[in-house]
């Protein structure tokens, strides 16, 4: 399940070569980052639980099997680890304001209102998403920022399938009735929400099936 | 549970036919669709979001420190595990060498029979005191006064048996 580079640093990393170590953390900062960051909901928390999500994984290195992807056991040791803190932080206010995806969102190209308009709805999602109960965080950034199938979510959360299918039906229900609730959202908003210029992240097919 | 499957394509083509005979007939699971398929578009356009430029570094950085950090724990703790061990040694020693030099001298054993009586003597002499003392204050509890004269009593007393006891012969060599 790793490629030879990867098997080469782990290896070494093992060994306790820090510098292979670093070969991980540059090859997997973004999605262990992104998954803290879509958790936790603010910029200064992710940092610090992106740290410390490599930092365990250095000391359990001997424990990795390689019959799972290396970037899932990452992302499982991660996503224990942020739902850990937020259920110790169950009251701390969240804000959103400090959204790096902002900045990440105003590309060269994209007329200023254009940006300004994805940067509000990546704050919006990011509002909503913090709203949800943590395990129910967790399979939707799983499913939407990683492709991961139903299988391998439910391995990294450590649960079974049968429990990913509902609380990922949970997740959305709680998520559209948030959606609902939002003055001037619902259906009339639909045609506003722009068809994404889809990073290689994500390639499934949505089924957007329509209406008989 | 059949939208949440519908929307990530994991309905069989019976089921799915099923979900959308549903839809045509139901105006609430029809708008609810809507909404989810709106939501669904806004969590796929969503970026990942990276960490600030330098995250490679931190990480090494504070894995240095706490490498650091563990060493010297483990520093202070062969230190302390080896003078706990240097002073264990120490002590056996000692007693092994008095416990030889007692086995081959009879004066130093008479010695020490008459240094572990006095040490007895002593105990009991505290012991004494102490319960007489806890049984004074049970029984004198309401009254202070009664209290402080039956401790200066028992102190006097003590005083007076360390002084009574007859002073040690020594033993003569002859």
């Amino acid at each position: 399940m790793v490629d030879h580079n990867e098997s080469a640093w782990l290896e070494a990393a093992l060994r306790g070569d820090r510098n292979a170590f670093g070969k991980l953390v540059q090859a997997y900062q973004v999605p262990v980052y992104n998954l803290a960051y879509r958790l936790l909901g603010n910029a200064a928390d992710a940092e610090d639980a992106a740290q410390e999500t490599f930092l365990k994984a250095f000391s359990r290195l001997h424990t990795y099997q390689p019959d799972m992807k290396f970037s899932n056991w990452l992302l499982s040791i991660a996503s224990h680890h942020c739902i850990d803190r937020l259920r110790r932080r169950r009251f701390v206010w969240l804000s959103v304001e400090d959204d790096p995806s902002v900045e990440w969102l105003t590309g060269d190209g994209e007329q200023p209102d254009a940006a300004a308009l994805r940067a509000e709805q990546a704050r919006e999602l990011q509002a909503l998403i913090n709203r949800l109960e943590p395990e129910y965080r967790t399979p939707v950034v799983l499913r939407y920022w990683y492709d991961l199938s139903y299988k391998e979510i439910a391995e990294i959360m450590g649960i079974t399938e049968a429990a990913l299918k509902s609380r990922l039906h949970r997740a959305r229900l709680q998520l559209a009735e948030m959606l609902e609730a939002q003055p001037g959202e619902g259906h009339a908003t639909t045609a506003t929400v722009k068809e994404p210029s889809r990073s290689p992240r994500v390639s499934r097919a949505i089924a957007h099936a329509p209406l008989a | 549970m059949t939208m949440s499957l519908a929307l990530d394509a994991l309905l069989s083509p019976p089921e799915q036919q099923a979900f959308h005979q549903h839809l045509a007939s139901c105006a609430q699971c029809r708008s609810r669709w809507l909404t989810w398929q709106q939501l669904d578009r806004m969590l796929m356009a969503a970026p990942l979001v990276g960490p600030a430029p330098g995250f490679v570094a931190r990480v090494d950085q504070r894995l240095r420190r706490r490498q650091a950090s563990r060493e010297r724990l483990l520093g202070g703790l062969v230190l302390i595990g080896g003078t706990l061990l240097v002073w264990t040694l120490v002590v056996l020693s000692a007693a092994v060498a008095v416990a030889l030099w007692l086995a081959t001298n009879p004066t130093a054993q008479l010695h020490l029979a008459e240094l572990l009586g006095f040490v007895g003597q002593l105990v009991a002499l505290a012991v004494g005191n102490l319960l007489a003392l806890r049984s004074g204050l049970a029984a004198s509890a309401a009254a202070p006064l009664v209290t402080l004269f039956l401790s200066v009593l028992l102190v006097a007393l003590a005083f007076l048996w360390l002084r009574l006891i007859p002073p040690r012969q020594t033993p003569s060599n002859s």
